[in-house]
């Protein structure tokens, strides 16, 4: 089992030279192609932007449970096949994270995304005071306003943590257009947010 | 609104292409703060290690499909014990006869279930695993319970973050480092291992298992936690001596960010010995 080891920042004299360094995450795509017990090292990169993402698309918890063990668990076992073209891990992961959540809404119809954010509310709300828990109600219920796909763009960006040229990819569009249509969503948002 | 300031640094650097430098704009900086705390759902660690087991016994039953070298893991096991246990009109005695199979299945797996997975250090004698499996039958974590630990209270900063190596355990089969992380400030690391190597003076090498306990710890207001703990999990592949101990050199380091991944803190040093058990 090869496990990346890519913190290869000894020079030639032992002395180590440390500077940020760009995780070399085709390194451990690779590892875990060969070896799908090095999968771990990806998966706690991404459980966290998964469930977060797929947490905001579904109403019930349960349900972004249950999407999150099957993203990861198709990710596994489509791993082999995994091509990465230029493209970043994160676009293919999510891919199948918006493939899963796809055929769960055409199984099981929901009456919007991003309608989690009530709950999400009450998660908060569980730690946070009550001025923080009107403030994401607020939003909450501007977000609701919006259309499924400007929900899921901003899911995409805030909640999975993925860039423009990213979320091109994984909607298959281009990054300018991406760039704009946040810009103007944010740019829309903002004035009805701060007139409340 | 919120009763702190968002951390503007942090804020721009993770959405510089919304927050654009040299725009001030309060009132966009206000509302991309404010969807990055609210898109930030508190992850469950529970549901993070319950689906990482369930990753690890899917990975040992590819494994076993592909190399067939490994008779038993835990997913055939299960798979194949929980449909037709005692199928119409069978009796329990019926099942014994004609399931020799399903028998010893039963035993294995009655066996992992009372003694949480202990059973399977038989394995060095009747089950040849290869070294990648051996912590997917045996769990890190329990494999880390079993040991004897040496304290060893190393701290170093790691970006602007506090890590401390507390203690650790060696044996020839696994070795396994317990650590916590605390920072003053709000930081954009999370605590998150994102890369590791564990080298000794002995010229041993060591594999990083997969299913190192994710870190645990509180949040701060922009969903980043500012301290926790986690535990380090490796197998030694090769011991090249038969010394009772090593000077054992770890290079760690942190994750940039949860949603900026693919940055990462500048890696840090820690050198100490640990007694081979």
């Amino acid at each position: 089992m090869d496990v990346p080891l890519l913190l290869t920042a000894t020079s030639a004299g032992g002395e180590q030279t440390i500077e940020d360094t760009q995780i070399d995450e085709q390194a451990l795509v690779e590892a875990a192609k060969h070896d799908t017990s090095a999968f771990g090292a990806l998966y706690q990169l991404y459980f966290g932007r998964v469930y977060g993402y797929l947490r905001l698309r579904v109403q019930q918890e349960e349900d972004a449970d249950d999407l999150t063990q099957q993203v990861f668990l198709q990710a596994l076992n489509a791993l082999p096949h995994y091509q990465s073209r230029g493209a970043p891990f994160a676009t293919w992961l999510f891919t199948i994270a918006r493939n899963v959540l796809a055929d769960r809404f055409r199984r099981r119809p929901v009456t919007s995304s991003l309608e989690a954010s009530g709950d999400l509310v009450a998660d908060h709300a569980l730690e946070d005071d009550l001025l923080r828990r009107e403030t994401y109600e607020q939003l909450g219920k501007l977000l609701n306003t919006l259309d499924p796909a400007a929900r899921d763009l901003l899911a995409l960006r805030f909640a999975a943590g993925l860039s423009a040229p990213e979320i091109a990819a994984v909607l298959g569009k281009r990054p300018d257009a991406v760039r704009k249509r946040l810009s103007r969503l944010l740019q829309s948002l903002k004035e009805h947010y701060h007139a409340r | 609104m919120l009763d702190s300031d968002p951390s503007r640094s942090n804020l721009h650097q993770h959405y510089e292409d919304l927050l654009p430098a040299g725009q001030d704009d309060a009132a966009l900086t206000r509302l991309v703060h404010d969807l990055d705390a609210m898109m930030n759902t508190p992850t469950p660690a529970s549901l993070q290690q319950r689906i990482g087991q369930l990753l690890l016994e899917e990975a040992a039953a590819r494994y076993h499909t592909q190399n067939e070298r490994t008779p038993v893991n835990v997913s055939s096991i299960r798979r194949h014990s929980r449909p037709t246990l005692l199928g119409k009109g069978s009796t329990m005695k019926q099942l014994w006869v004609r399931r020799p199979l399903m028998t010893a299945a039963l035993v294995l797996l009655a066996l992992l279930v009372f003694s949480g997975g202990a059973a399977f250090a038989f394995g060095g004698t009747t089950i040849t695993l290869p070294g990648g499996l051996r912590f997917i039958l045996i769990t890190p974590r329990e494999a880390a319970s079993q040991l004897q630990y040496t304290r060893l209270d190393l701290t170093h900063p790691v970006g602007n973050m506090q890590v401390t190596l507390t203690r650790a355990a060696f044996t020839k089969k696994n070795l396994t480092i317990d650590y916590t992380y605390a920072t003053q400030t709000p930081s954009t690391q999370d605590g998150t291992v994102c890369a590791l190597s564990l080298t000794s003076s002995e010229g041993d090498t060591f594999t990083q298992v997969a299913g190192a306990t994710p870190p645990t710890g509180d949040t701060s207001s922009t969903s980043r936690r500012n301290h926790g703990s986690g535990q380090l999990f490796f197998a030694p592949e090769h011991l090249n001596s038969t010394q009772q101990s090593r000077d054992l050199h770890l290079l760690l380091q942190l994750c940039g960010s949860s949603t900026s991944s693919t940055h990462a803190v500048a890696p840090v040093a820690f050198d100490f010995a640990l007694p081979l058990q």
